[in-house]
């Protein structure tokens, strides 16, 4: 073979893609040609240093926690899978040994103990917990309007602090944010115990809240989703 | 490998939590390194991150568990990448984290490798986006010609001609150094 002919052949027989014959023949040529098997090296060199730069890395901890509690918090119902004939075979094994070990159990048994009497659980109001949501709603909305009236004392203070009141209205916005979050966070609750407790006007009213202010996000899109699938 | 990632899909598709975290787990660094090298802004990135992950469990039940999820991961991070670099106007790279700088480097080994890293993710963005993909899927997860055909849904020869060209413009990014 020739050099330009190996050196066309020559990435591909770094990269491991050249098989048979023409593997073979490029071998032998760069076992007797140094200029051929110095380019081989050049291109050797240039993968280690790509591979080396263009590595895996790991996501920030952050990041897989906040993952985790999207995750944790998204509802969805479970999906159905098709049946595969392992999937059947699986399930035939498992009710012959719930029903063996069943079987075995009942032959077995001791005499029943009496049961423990269960004590009695004091209910939780479903209207008290809404109470309660709606109080904490009526609290933060009046703490996001009194963070977002600002003193005028702070926009005449710009000119003679610019970076001290720059830090304060980033605070505030922060604070702000944080609590207009909260405030839709326990808006979604007070709407769905008010779904759960048979009160239409409540799921309507958390999907409407939902659209009309987290319309972008995926819990918006995830609720509606669920709604749809679990309707006949 | 796979046998376990079929069962751990199968116990995800039943609500396993435990299943989930792990399934997680084993391909975190895949999506995220993948997303990462194709479009080198953080915010984009664990935007990407986040979206094919809570988008492999929207749609877990479509997976073949037998198959596993790596392919489809990729293909998704992928198609996230493609359409976010679509959407958005060019900004410079940032390259702050590029370079694989060891703490047994002397600090003039260390500025070469960070100076070095940051010209070739200058390079590297230069690239156009599948031309980027066939060298990260090259390089980064080592698959064949084959396979990177098959993640991005085209030819052989084209993934041969394309991480051709691509090496070409990457070392006349890099000449100086070489």
């Amino acid at each position: 073979m020739r050099c330009d002919d190996v050196q066309g052949l020559l990435e591909d027989y770094e990269a491991g893609e050249l098989n048979g014959e023409p593997r073979r023949l490029v071998k032998q040529h760069l076992a007797d040609c140094a200029e051929c098997a110095r380019l081989l090296g050049l291109l050797t060199a240039e993968r280690a240093f790509l591979q080396e730069n263009v590595r895996r890395r790991e996501p920030p901890g952050a990041l897989r926690q906040a993952l985790d509690e999207a995750l944790a918090a998204w509802e969805r119902p479970v999906p159905t899978r098709r049946l595969t004939p392992g999937d059947l075979v699986r399930v035939a094994a498992l009710v012959l040994c719930v029903v063996g070990i069943a079987s075995l159990v009942w032959l077995f048994r001791s005499p029943e103990a009496p049961e423990p009497r269960e004590e009695e659980q004091p209910a939780i109001s479903a209207d008290e917990e809404l109470e309660d949501l709606l109080g904490e709603i009526a609290l933060l909305t009046a703490e996001v309007d009194a963070l977002t009236s600002r003193p005028v004392l702070w926009d005449d203070q710009m000119g003679r602090f610019p970076r001290l009141t720059a830090e304060i209205n980033r605070s505030q916005e922060h604070l702000v944010q944080q609590d207009r979050e909260a405030v839709a966070a326990l808006t979604l609750a007070a709407a769905r115990l008010r779904e759960d407790a048979g009160d239409q006007a409540g799921s309507q009213a958390r999907r409407d809240f939902v659209l009309a202010h987290m319309p972008d996000t995926l819990v918006a899109q995830t609720l509606i989703l669920t709604k749809e699938r679990s309707q006949p | 490998m796979l046998r376990d990632e079929a069962e751990l899909i199968r116990q995800c598709c039943y609500g396993d939590v435990e299943a989930r975290a792990a399934l997680v787990d084993a391909h975190q660094a895949l999506v995220y390194s993948l997303a990462w090298h194709m479009l080198a802004n953080e915010e984009e990135v664990q935007d990407v991150f986040q979206t094919v992950f809570l988008s492999l469990f929207q749609y877990l039940d479509r997976i073949d568990p037998e198959r596993g999820a790596r392919a489809w991961l990729r293909r998704t991070t992928l198609n996230e990448c493609f359409d976010r670099i679509k959407a958005r106007s060019r900004r410079p790279a940032r390259a702050e984290n590029a370079a694989p700088v060891s703490t047994l480097d002397t600090p003039v080994l260390a500025a070469q490798k960070r100076e070095v890293g940051r010209a070739l993710r200058v390079a590297l963005d230069a690239l156009s986006p599948q031309y980027r993909a066939t060298v990260v899927l090259h390089y980064m997860e080592g698959l064949k010609y084959t396979e990177i055909a098959e993640a991005l849904d085209v030819s052989i020869e084209t993934v041969r001609s394309r991480l051709k060209r691509a090496r070409a413009e990457l070392r006349k990014g890099l000449r100086k150094y070489y």
